[in-house]
């Protein structure tokens, strides 16, 4: 039985071949069904390894004898008769391997933190070897390293993988390898006959990278004992073709974000085919799924301790985009997007993969009616607007990491990490000094602050932020661009980019931290009275703040507009200065778990925080600031405005299961008009959790009674008990929804 | 537009799930005239209170307009208070502008002030909260130091003009908790236009917000506490 559709086999379109063989579900979730004996046989043994390695500090075990790549293992097998879909990092489910390229010295690192020592072989392999984070500091500027370590530019992926690239995993399924081999020797071809430019040879030679690795990628699913040169014959390869390309690229990059981008839907065209041949039935649809997901739950990187403070919870962002709108009016959901969210009841909540649910108004009832129920039930789900990401990124994108939208197998981006935001309003009061230390770290203003009477005067406050920003910004692009310009010279991602066209789009993703303080910050300046206080060297330590004044989070205009004006301003402010490659400037508002970190760098403010006290995640209101209820919350964080922030928004709402309604059934709908209803005003990004406080408390000291304890925090979900007590405490301690 | 007078508000709750069906905007109106022994928002007694907020009839129209997006088929707002009929002359023009929008209004009330605005309001929302308090007379003037003469005429003018109404009935452990007092309760406001019967539990959350010369309010009605309550009167 042919599929539908000429166009695509023109050329490489897995959009159009989606558009043209996809069946649209509008039903509701009772065709679901439980696991079966086999999923369950095969989860047990994973969770018990998962167990082990929990009581192993996190890491079960490292491979220190290779570095990782396509082929440097053995294949490995959880229990190789019982697995439907195939393939392991390592030789071994949950052994790590090590990946040096991004920097020697933090895979030595990270290896001695859990009690290994990194093979001679792999040291003297590098010690030969230029790896990313060398390059990136043989050019880095005095300011850029000083900017870096006192903690205005935090997060940087200059000794790690940048990831948050996308390949498109499906082409291997629906083309074979070796369509995709052949594809990329004709573009090399033609390229050779353009001007040997800088930027031509560069690229020549990424071609060059590309077709060999597409090369090994089928060398190693030969090992696996599967010929990949062919499309993929039925719906049990079309996951197994798709999951190589993935498993390829997270053992060749450890980024910190490595999407899945979209396959759900991809999916559903084999899985519903096969049922029409008759050689599938649902149970046996489910089982596929399900083993697809187990394999990507086992999916694990070597980090450093360091690096699990920033970005907690051993997580790697395998977003998976489900649902959404196409551009026909369609809707884009199947029942395999069903399927796959169904995996959180078949295998227990979990964080990976990070199920993304693209909400449109138009999506189906039922479908809506369902993601609320699941969040309600599992709290694994956040939702992204498709109506605002379908304007820009057309109706086959994917989110990579958290919210971060790219048109798969077209766009890539360089991923930026953030920018302080309430640092640099500190370091602009305090005329380029470091609140925390006195040290001079930035060039001092044309014209210090006058104060009058002691007060700040806003106008001027303004204009010497804006001054130091434009430092800054120019200093944060200038950043970004040599870490780009070596993880594309040293760390090139040569699995990924052979899964997108040659002529990609490029952003670069900037961010900022610390909004909401900012904003209060300027509030308060602007609409009561804000005094400094001075240690014994003239430096601002602390703020006496007499007098009311709006808090950003109580959809009060007068300071939701200050939040707005500061993520215009700081945009283009970026945009002035030029990007490598010439990526276009994107801006996002998200901090991960880094809130904490960022704030534990940061003094006191002038909204009233005290120093080292946490920010609040991503673009949500400061804690406890909130004095109009969830919705006023949720308004102003709709504000802000995603023209100037098309790399995400991200809020975390968290809400106490009576709060949302009395009844269950009136708590599915009211959540999900919930998000009907901030969706609708341009919103981008909602994270849901709903659960009642006491049971986080609880957790905190009896981790035993809830091993799944899985949570969202700022775009992404983490098991609770792989937060650090810091972090766990933060969580706890955010503005939770509830009633008296 | 302008309104006659503003409206005094003691807080303002976006995300109600509670007081109504769907989601809806919760308005708490500051000022009420019961003085009930077990209130949990003695600070919204009185009018021109320092801790209250003002607010125009327009502003509030358009703050309430604000989250028309979030309330679904079901959902719209809840005027409450204190008691939302003390300031009945401008909620009159916001009901009449709400209802122009097409927003469900709820009106939350004890049904203590009965006249003319009151009868107006009632014709227009969709919905009344009313809580009952007792089951005669006596008991209520105990508990709420006022008579249930209003409550009741509220009670009549709902069920006879079929506007659709749900009782809420709070619950005191160790006074009206027996199954036999909520029967009675049932009996009492049972009728086709009746949606839900809710017993609320009662808690003391609010404790701190009483004043020292609130708390002689508190007398009678303490007696009551552990004093099983005779139905039959």
């Amino acid at each position: 039985m042919k599929f539908k559709g000429l166009l695509w086999q023109e050329h490489i379109d897995v959009r159009q071949f989606i558009q043209d063989n996809y069946k649209p579900y509008e039903g509701d979730e009772t065709f679901l069904v439980p696991p079966t004996e086999r999923t369950l046989k095969l989860f047990k043994v994973v969770t018990e390894l998962m167990d082990e390695e929990h009581g192993k500090n996190g890491v079960l075990d490292i491979d220190v004898e290779h570095v990782t790549s396509l082929l440097s293992y053995a294949p490995g097998y959880i229990d190789k008769n019982e697995e439907l879909i195939v393939g392991l990092q390592t030789d071994q489910p949950l052994k790590r391997g090590v990946n040096p390229f991004g920097g020697i010295r933090m895979a030595r690192q990270a290896c001695e933190a859990y009690g290994y020592t990194l093979s001679e072989q792999v040291e003297e392999q590098f010690a030969y070897k230029t790896t990313h984070n060398d390059g990136v500091f043989r050019v880095y500027s005095e300011d850029m390293k000083r900017l870096r370590s006192y903690g205005v530019l935090t997060g940087l992926p200059d000794a790690y993988g940048r990831g948050r690239i996308i390949g498109d995993y499906r082409r291997i399924a629906l083309y074979g390898i070796d369509a995709l081999i052949e594809n990329k020797i004709v573009h090399k071809k033609n390229k050779s006959y353009e001007a040997m430019t800088e930027e031509n040879i560069r690229l020549i030679e990424e071609l060059y990278k590309q077709i060999d690795f597409l090369k090994k990628l089928k060398a190693m699913a030969k090992t696996y004992g599967h010929d990949i040169s062919k499309p993929a014959e039925n719906a049990q390869e079309a996951i197994q073709w798709t999951y190589y390309g993935y498993l390829a690229s997270i053992k060749e990059q450890n980024g910190a974000a490595m999407s899945l981008g979209r396959v759900s839907t991809f999916f559903d065209i084999y899985l519903e085919r096969d049922f029409e041949l008759g050689i599938l039935d649902e149970n046996k649809a489910q089982e596929l799924i399900d083993d697809f997901v187990i394999k990507l739950r086992l999916a694990r990187q070597l980090r450093t301790p360091d690096y699990n403070e920033l970005f907690a919870g051993d997580p790697l962002w395998i977003t998976e985009s489900i649902g959404g709108m196409g551009l026909d009016g369609r809707t884009l959901v199947t029942k395999t997007s069903y399927r796959i969210l169904h995996t959180l009841i078949n295998l227990g909540s979990a964080p990976e993969p990070n199920m993304t649910v693209l909400w449109s108004k138009a999506l189906p009832e039922n479908f809506k009616l369902y993601c609320s129920k699941m969040s309600i039930l599992t709290d694994a789900i956040q939702y992204e607007n498709d109506d605002i990401m379908r304007q820009t990124f057309g109706d086959d994108y994917g989110i990579a990491c958290c919210v971060s939208a790219m048109a798969i197998g077209k766009e890539m981006q360089y991923f930026g990490a953030r920018c302080n935001l309430a640092k640099s309003l500190l370091l602009s009061l305090n005329n380029g000094r470091d609140e925390m230390t006195g040290e001079q770290i930035a060039p001092c203003l044309k014209k210090p602050l006058t104060l009058e009477n002691g007060i700040f005067n806003f106008e001027e406050v303004k204009s010497s932020f804006e001054e130091m920003l434009d430092w800054i910004c120019m200093t944060y692009v200038n950043t970004m661009n040599v870490i780009h310009y070596m993880h594309d010279k040293y760390a090139y991602e040569k699995t990924q980019m052979a899964l997108h066209d040659t002529d990609v789009k490029r952003n670069m993703a900037f961010g900022i931290a610390g909004l909401s303080v900012v904003a209060d910050a300027l509030s308060a300046i602007k609409y009561a009275e804000v005094k400094p206080i001075y240690d014994a060297t003239g430096l601002i330590t602390d703020y006496s703040i007499s007098g009311d004044y709006p808090r950003y989070g109580n959809d009060d205009d007068r300071a939701d507009d200050l939040a707005i004006y500061l993520t215009e301003m700081f945009h283009e402010k970026l945009k002035q200065y030029p990007t490598y490659r010439n990526a276009k400037h994107t801006l996002s508002i998200l901090t991960i778990t880094s809130n904490v970190v960022y704030g534990k760098k940061t003094g006191n403010t002038p909204d009233g925080r005290r120093a080292g006290e946490p920010f609040a995640p991503g673009a949500n209101p400061m804690h406890h600031r909130e004095e109009k209820g969830a919705l006023a919350s949720l308004n102003s964080v709709a504000k802000l405005p995603y023209k100037c922030c098309e790399d995400g928004i991200s809020c975390t709402f968290s809400i106490e299961p009576n709060t949302l309604g009395s009844r269950e059934k009136d708590q599915i709908i009211n959540l999900k008009s919930i998000m009907d209803g901030y969706f609708n005003k341009q919103a981008h990004h909602l994270n849901v959790n709903v659960f009642d406080k006491s049971k986080l408390v609880d957790a905190m000291t009896h981790p035993e009674k809830y091993p799944n304890l899985t949570i969202r925090v700022s775009g992404y979900a983490v098991n609770f008990h792989k937060l650090s007590k810091e972090q766990q405490l933060e969580v706890i301690s955010r503005t939770y929804h509830h009633v008296m | 537009m302008s309104c006659k007078k503003d409206f005094e508000i003691y807080h303002i709750e976006t995300m109600g799930t509670l007081d109504g069906p769907g989601v809806r905007t919760v308005i708490f109106f500051q000022g009420c005239i019961m003085k009930c022994g077990y209130c949990h928002n003695p600070d919204s007694w009185e009018l021109n209170s320092s801790r209250s907020q003002s607010m125009s009839c327009w502003d509030l129209y358009k703050f309430i307009i604000r989250y028309k997006d979030y309330y679904g088929k079901d959902g719209g707002v809840t005027f409450s208070g204190g008691e939302p009929l003390v300031q009945s002359e401008p909620l009159l023009e916001l009901i009449t502008l709400l209802k122009e929008d097409g927003i469900h209004i709820a009106l939350d009330t004890s049904g203590c002030i009965f006249n003319e605005n009151t009868i107006k309001i009632l014709e227009k929302v969709d919905l009344v909260l009313l809580d009952i308090k007792a089951i005669n007379e006596k008991e209520y003037m105990t508990l709420t130091n006022n008579s249930m003469r209003n409550p009741l005429l509220t009670l009549k003018y709902l069920k006879k003009n079929q506007i659709k109404y749900w009782i809420r009935h709070v619950v005191i452990e160790g006074f009206n908790n027996s199954q036999a007092y909520q029967d009675a309760v049932d009996k009492m406001t049972a009728s086709p236009y009746r949606e839900r019967l809710e017993f609320l539990k009662y808690h003391t959350l609010g404790e701190h917000k009483w004043s020292l010369d609130q708390k002689k309010y508190k007398d009678s009605y303490k007696k009551l506490m552990h004093k099983d309550v005779d139905i039959s009167k």
